[in-house]
């Protein structure tokens, strides 16, 4: 008997143990005799009919070491297993298998995660904050049936408010009417001193026409709630904050009962409010004492907050309040002409409140996710380039009897698995990332008291995530491997060089890809830059560097009258005696975010008919040196001085704006009533006109605007800010200003503090934080797509060291061998990058509402664009490219 | 009808099949069972001497096949061999199979399904 072939030999020994003891010497003996036989054929008949007992051998290997499920899996039948089958195999086998050659190749595996981790664990930082700031802002029970009710009033010329735009008569009417609330409750907004204990306390507080915690369905931490008793008959009671309780009262649950002094007045702490509930930032509740119905129908400057009954839907609630409006309308129209057309308006609380922010949210959630789609393209080629390596083992398991399917299932396996430990190590990464993030963003934008972080809904998006890329980026090698011809392979010997030509442009079409995402995410990187340098460079019209604000509101229990402007007036002329100190004044509020607007008639104007409208525009109650100290000109006429007295001709400096919309440039001498023509507003002389500041915020065109003197309206609001003009450091004065305030009433609290400067950079806080993470994006993908293009360049040199040795032995130099391979490097690049310019010119449309003096194609940002992306692809080409003119065409023939 | 023992194996794969019609016509060994299986597969199955071994073993489990000493007319060399030979549940087993086929092409037949394609 003649040896068998070692290939036979080795098939032989792969049979398990058992089987072989038993039989292997029969099969062999069997074997040989049939080889034997075939060899007098000829040659060609004895190698066949060796591969046929090979093959056999092998199979009845698979089966027998597989069973049951397995064996059928390993059948080309399998390409038909059930489900659960399926299931069954890819958690036994395929996962082994996937695992085994993750651990066979640690670095390749150590990038792929790397890069998997990072694009994984980004989004899922992202996801955390958009879930925090505008998908589940609050936290309360089914807080989606919680609702706000905004209004608005064409004739009125006001466009829809929620915010403090209410009355409390039509609030009464939308409790009373509104069948499908089951709770809503109107508040005031406002603050509140609590004196007694060591330190007077400033505190953001909420005025209630009922009890807001069955609305947000809350429980008091101790205590109770407020009572159908506790409205309408002055019951000095207060709820305080989970917060306040902690820092004041050092969370005793004995503060029940506890009387605190509120604006100098004695109430009972009835009960402590859930930090979730702390809605606007509040810290003492209080009950409203009168009655909705009894105040004023046109005192708007209330807010409902409400719940949906069980069953009701918010379009349903829409349709009531419609009822109620036109009822109002029915009812009032006569008394208040502004119910004509009005609107009542419900809306989820996270929409009232949210709902400005979610552009931007929304974009950077989409951003990232491109940077992910950058990661699996990246990840895709790298696959790619390594299942040529696998080519053979494909091939064997192929001729094994292994289906196409069951390969397909095999490789996607592998990527699954990629994706999901990239996926754990994208949750470790987002668990560490998440705070950087939390700290980035306002506390003012992210109402949940616990911030941003890493929840259960995040987790399960960046695991979704995580298995779509898996499905994504496993695909192309999947299906390029399940096409692979097992015979050539096999033949081949299998070795590197028979990547097709399906491979290479499959490389292409992934460096398309990630170009084109790149071009997405710097374009609209480049626009939020733009915008942003343009917003920064806008001249708010005042001096803004080294000013020091802070807002004192005086309780009405002390301070009424002249008392008030007397105080502020005392208290400038005290901090200006501060070392430091260039100069002190005050005004209603800071220049750019003046907030009370008031309707005007000018003298002569005939009243308000039809449709017309009054003219309105901001007032703001200034100091006499506020134009000198915060250096905003003055154009014409005088600013304020002593001649205007509290009792004596009411005068106004108006701005640029209003003295040319409403006075044709000539307002000096002009005279102008608050309200209608023929109301009993007060008429009030134009003295002079100062140069317009920013009064909207820096984005928004200047509106019009008049300013009154401290001493003859101060008197009119109890809050003011104190704006101080400093040397150097404006915080370094601030203990100074507590002593100060502190020697003319140890009670009285400053808070809001904050330079001018800081509160210009606030009003760009999401311009900023937009720009920086879309900039820290696009930076990731250049270097993505960076790494992808020298990678493919790599490969595609690896490829050819035969070819390009050929062209060197021919004569060509380096340095033309360097230029071919770049030249050909960027066919795919500059395809990308038309593909990305056009996709990001339509994406950029949606990015329009964000920018600031930009347009949408902005031609600076798409040049810049397009010279980065060239420049970095360039370079990404080049590296790989020198290697291939390094090339020694001698050994580059020889090792073919 | 009573389920017999032998249903709980049918449809039987072509390969089992085949092995059990050629021990059908007596005991024999490895070498020359592979040969009949060929010779009255006329080729539509291929089986190898590791997947005849992994079907003789499964059949000899259930008790479908049983060793039996060799003939002691056999030529000195197929002596050392190990022989097969079909029980009587294998033989019923065969026949159940070859029933269940034959009913199965006397029906195909009558359905007409055949006509014209000769």
């Amino acid at each position: 008997m003649s040896r068998l072939p070692l290939s036979l030999r080795l098939a032989l020994r792969a049979l398990p143990r058992a089987f072989r003891r038993q039989w292997s010497t029969e099969i062999a003996a069997i074997a040989a005799r049939r080889i034997e036989a075939a060899a007098r054929l000829g040659h060609g008949a004895r190698r066949r009919a060796v591969a046929r007992v090979l093959r056999d051998t092998l199979a009845t290997t698979v089966r027998l070491r597989l069973g049951g499920a397995l064996r059928r899996a390993a059948l080309p039948a399998s390409d038909r297993l059930s489900p659960l089958d399926w299931m069954h195999t890819m958690l036994t086998q395929d996962l082994r298998f996937a695992l085994r050659a993750l651990v066979q190749r640690p670095l390749f595996s150590a990038v792929v995660l790397l890069v998997l981790g990072l694009g994984l664990g980004a989004n899922a930082v992202v996801y955390s904050a958009v879930d925090a700031i505008v998908l589940n802002p609050f936290s309360w029970p089914e807080a989606d049936r919680v609702v706000g009710i905004g209004v608005e009033y064409p004739r009125l010329g006001r466009e829809l408010r929620f915010f403090e735009a209410i009355s409390a008569p039509e609030y009464a009417d939308v409790r009373d009417q509104a069948g499908a609330l089951e709770h809503s409750v109107a508040f005031d907004l406002g603050n509140r001193q609590i004196t007694g204990g060591d330190m007077p306390q400033n505190l953001f507080s909420g005025f209630w026409w009922g009890d807001v915690l069955p609305v947000l369905e809350l429980q008091p931490e101790v205590g109770r709630g407020f009572t159908g008793e506790d409205f309408g008959q002055e019951r000095a009671v207060a709820l305080i904050s989970t917060q306040v309780w902690r820092s004041r009262f050092a969370a005793d649950p004995g503060v029940v009962g506890r009387v605190v002094q509120v604006d100098g007045e004695p109430y009972t702490v009835i009960g402590v409010f859930p930090s979730s509930a702390r809605i606007y930032g509040t810290d003492l509740w209080l009950p409203m004492w009168a009655s909705p119905e009894l105040m004023p129908r046109d005192r708007r400057q209330f807010n409902i907050i409400g719940r949906l009954r069980e069953g009701a839907g918010i379009a349903q609630l829409n349709a009531e309040l419609a009822t109620v409006a036109r009822r109002t309308a029915a009812e009032h129209g006569a008394a208040f002409e502004e119910y004509e057309g009005w609107r009542l308006v419900a809306a989820t609380w996270a929409d009232v409140n949210q709902a400005e922010l979610r552009p931007a949210a929304f974009m950077l959630l989409g951003s990232v996710g491109f940077v992910l789609l950058l990661v699996c393209a990246n990840v895709g080629s790298l696959l790619l380039a390594r299942s040529v390596g696998r080519q053979r083992e494909m091939a064997v398991r192929s001729a094994l009897g292994a289906g196409r399917g069951r390969i397909l299932r095999q490789l996607l396996t592998e990527s699954l698995v990629l994706a999901l430990l990239g996926g754990l190590l994208g949750a470790g990464l987002a668990w560490l990332g998440v705070r950087g993030v939390a700290a980035l963003v306002p506390a003012r934008m992210v109402p949940a008291e616990a911030g941003i972080q890493l929840n259960v809904r995040a987790l399960g998006y960046a695991a979704a995530l995580a298995l779509a890329s898996g499905i994504v980026f496993g695909f192309a090698p999947a299906l390029t491997a399940a096409r692979t011809q097992v015979r050539h392979v096999l033949a081949t010997g299998g070795g590197g060089t028979t990547r097709g030509r399906a491979h290479r442009r499959l490389h292409g079409v992934f460096v398309v890809a990630e170009v084109a995402l790149s071009v997405c995410l710097l374009f609209g990187s480049g626009l939020l830059i733009r915008s942003f340098i343009a917003a920064r460079a806008v001249d708010p019209g005042y001096t803004y560097t080294d000013v020091l604000s802070m807002r004192l509101t005086l309780p009405w229990s002390k301070y009424e009258g002249p008392a008030i402007p007397d105080f502020f007036e005392h208290l400038a002329g005290s901090v200006e005696a501060i070392p430091g100190v260039v100069a002190a004044t005050t005004a209603s509020a800071p220049p750019s975010d003046t907030f009370i607007r008031r309707q005007f008639s000018r003298e002569g104007d005939a009243p308000v008919t039809g449709d017309g409208q009054l003219p309105d525009a901001f007032v703001t109650i200034v100091a006499s040196d506020y134009f000198e100290t915060l250096e905003i000109p003055l154009l014409a006429g005088r600013v304020f001085d002593g001649r205007d007295v509290p009792g004596g001709a009411g005068v106004a400096v108006v701005n640029a704006t209003m003295a040319r919309r409403y006075f044709d440039d000539q307002a000096v001498g002009k005279r102008f009533k608050l309200g209608a023509p023929d109301g009993d507003g007060p008429m009030l002389e134009i003295i002079g006109v100062v140069a317009d500041v920013k009064n909207r915020g820096v984005r928004q065109a200047t509106a019009a605007e008049f300013y009154g003197s401290l001493q003859q309206f101060g008197a009119s609001s109890n809050q003011h800010f104190l704006m101080v003009r400093t040397e150097a450091e404006p915080a370094a004065v601030t203990p100074a200003i507590r002593e100060a305030v502190a020697a003319m009433d140890p009670e009285q609290p400053i808070y809001s503090i904050a330079t001018l400067q800081q509160r210009l950079d606030d009003d760009l806080a999401v311009d900023r934080i937009a720009m920086r993470a879309l900039g820290a994006f696009a930076v990731l993908a250049l270097l993505l797509a960076a790494v992808g293009i020298s990678g493919v360049v790599a490969n595609a040199v690896g490829d050819r060291v035969r070819e390009i040795g050929v062209r060197m032995a021919l004569g060509a130099d380096s340095g033309s061998v360097r230029t071919l391979i770049v030249r050909q490097a960027l066919v795919p690049v500059v395809v990308g990058w038309i593909v990305g310019t056009a996709l990001a010119i339509a994406l950029g449309r949606g990015l329009a509402s964000m920018l600031y003096e930009v347009g949408a194609t902005d031609p600076a940002a798409l040049a810049g664009t397009g010279a980065v992306l060239l420049g970095v692809a360039l370079l990404a080409s080049w590296l790989p490219a020198r290697r291939a003119s390094a090339i020694d065409p001698v050994r580059a023939l020889r090792a073919e | 009808m009573a389920r017999r023992p032998a249903d709980e194996h049918l449809p039987l794969t072509p390969r089992v099949f085949l092995i059990l019609w050629a021990l059908h016509r007596g005991p024999t060994h490895g070498y020359a069972l592979l040969s009949r299986v060929e010779e009255v597969g006329r080729g539509r199955v291929t089986v190898g001497p590791a997947s005849l071994y992994e079907a003789l073993q499964s059949l000899h489990q259930r008790r479908l096949v049983r060793e039996v000493p060799a003939p002691p007319d056999a030529p000195g060399d197929d002596r050392r061999r190990r022989y097969w030979q079909l029980t009587g549940d294998g033989e019923e087993l065969l026949r159940a199979e070859a029933t269940r086929l034959a009913d199965l092409v006397r029906d195909v037949a009558a359905s007409g399904l055949l006509e014209g394609s000769a």
